[in-house]
């Protein structure tokens, strides 16, 4: 059985040389979701040590090429060595990432949900998601903390959910006045609170009351404009 | 030489004969000659799926030397240009053949004067079943896509990668070691791909000699009895993955939608896609019939990349 012992870390994700850092998340979502313990797509197929390399070695190769500064290190090494030839490098930081591409496909959003199922036990997101889920009142600000920590684009939620950027960014900026009707915004809320993995129910109570008690505040609801 | 494809897969009731029964009429309305070979001795109903009785007469007259060519024994379906060889027939023990019966089989297999032949077999990984997979190199696994399945049908790979890598060190001039290894009885013990590794470390030149007949397998997957509720990339990412780790080229033909009505066609005694043509099930497995009539089909015609 092949393993990824000759393979560098490139080939490993399965990533151009010159893949931008969106890319390399992406495909380390993609690879976990084949090669992680529950997979049904590799179920049996490894023993549990061959298993056990081949996700320590997706590990090693995503933290050297997310991170910048080991990512530039490693390419040198590469280069000097002779495996990858520089020009394979050349487009990297001219390529512009592309916002809100369409990307959504089921396999996104199966790998999606896999990352943010394996973050959602780290202490940050832990204390996050129960700071939302102690609270009566939920702010947007509230979710775009906790999307930031799980370190999801916006791109990624309208991928899956085709809410637009800029809803989500007013979400987020508890901007009301300019929020979607009532029907749609509970929908959109729902949505959104699925991907972070945190009870949708209580996302959407606590973002009306929210919205309610800042109307309240204003005096008067302003009625909204047709279009 | 017709195109054979045999068609396999480890575990029982996912339907491997549903699938070449059906595969079978509609290579067959593409208006090419088929044969369906019944080769799950011992448990055969392929005829049951095609709407016949069990047929008089089979394999069986093949084997005592009755009918002195494989062909003779073969029946007309209910579809035209389809044929079956039913193993229904032959006596209770068929599910041991000896050897030299085995061997006199598949040497007429590959003579059989059809454009196609589909071989359905039994579950499990026993001698019989994976040298009949052997008999071309275009093999299809069928499983469904539960863990139970999937399991099956990667155990059926390393079985069937095994027992090809077992006779070509018969037939060359191997290592001592590799050769004790191969003949020791407990053969369970030894993987297919610890045996490459071995060979790979001990002696290059001969590893390389075994991945190169390795490589030349073609295998294909269905993804049969496919629920809504699947994820629907499973497909790709098997075909990812066993082309990625495994030695040989494998190919992802489609995934064929579950469909309750294939039980209600079995208990009418109809040919599914006759009884039922415009369903999701029908069209998936229509999409698979014309990837291997056509060799080079259509690009739209392809599963989508994820």
């Amino acid at each position: 059985m092949k393993t990824f012992e000759n393979e560098n870390y490139y080939e490993i994700l399965q990533v151009p040389a010159n893949a931008r850092a969106d890319e390399i998340k992406q495909a380390y979502r993609d690879a976990l979701a084949i090669y992680e313990t529950e997979s049904v797509a590799t179920y049996s197929l490894f023993s549990e040590e061959q298993r056990e390399r081949l996700l320590q070695a997706i590990e090693t190769a995503f933290g050297t090429l997310i991170n910048e500064d080991k990512r530039t290190a490693y390419n040198q090494m590469l280069m000097a060595t002779g495996q990858v030839d520089a020009a394979n490098f050349s487009r990297q930081g001219q390529r512009q990432l592309a916002a809100y591409s369409d990307t959504g496909s089921p396999s996104t959003e199966k790998s999606l949900s896999q990352w943010v199922l394996k973050k959602a036990d780290t202490p940050k997101i832990r204390q996050l998601i129960e700071a939302i889920l102690s609270q009566d009142q939920l702010s947007g600000l509230a979710l775009k903390q906790l999307r930031e920590a799980y370190g999801i684009e916006l791109s990624e939620i309208y991928a899956i959910t085709k809410i637009s950027g800029d809803s989500l960014k007013r979400i987020e900026a508890d901007q009301f006045e300019d929020l979607p009707a009532e029907v749609y915004l509970k929908q959109f809320l729902k949505s959104y609170a699925d991907i972070l993995h945190i009870d949708s129910r209580h996302v959407v109570d606590g973002y009306l009351k929210s919205m309610a008690r800042d109307r309240a505040e204003k005096g008067a609801v302003r009625p909204r404009p047709l279009l | 030489m017709p195109k054979i494809y045999p068609i396999g897969g480890g575990k029982g009731g996912v339907g491997k004969s549903f699938v070449a029964a059906s595969l079978g009429a509609m290579i067959a309305q593409h208006g090419k000659t088929v044969a369906l070979l019944d080769l799950d001795l011992g448990a055969s109903n392929l005829h049951t799926f095609l709407g016949m009785s069990a047929p008089k007469d089979g394999l069986n007259l093949f084997l005592n030397k009755t009918a002195q060519n494989l062909e003779r024994v073969a029946v007309p379906t209910p579809v035209t240009n389809l044929f079956l060889i039913s193993s229904s027939t032959c006596s209770m023990e068929i599910a041991n053949l000896f050897y030299a019966q085995k061997i006199k089989l598949i040497n007429a297999v590959k003579k059989l004067p059809f454009d196609y032949v589909l071989i359905d077999l039994g579950a499990g990984t026993n001698f019989n079943t994976l040298d009949f997979f052997l008999t071309s190199s275009k093999g299809i696994f069928v499983c469904t896509p539960e863990p139970t399945s999937i399991e099956n049908a990667f155990r059926f790979i390393k079985a069937v990668y095994l027992r090809k890598i077992k006779q070509l060190i018969r037939q060359h001039d191997f290592d001592a070691r590799v050769n004790a290894a191969i003949l020791d009885t407990d053969s369970s013990a030894v993987k297919s791909q610890d045996l490459l590794d071995m060979v790979s470390k001990d002696d290059p030149e001969k590893a390389s000699l075994l991945k190169a007949h390795i490589g030349r397998f073609q295998f294909k997957l269905i993804l049969n009895q496919f629920r809504r509720s699947a994820d629907t990339s499973l497909g790709n990412k098997i075909e990812a993955v066993c082309n990625r780790h495994f030695y040989s080229p494998f190919e992802f033909l489609g995934q064929v939608a579950f469909d309750e009505r294939v039980i209600d066609s079995i208990y009418a005694r109809k040919l599914y896609i006759t009884a039922y043509p415009a369903t999701i099930t029908a069209m998936d497995l229509k999409q698979i019939a014309e990837l291997l009539a056509n060799p080079q089909p259509a690009p739209s015609l392809r599963q989508q990349a994820p």
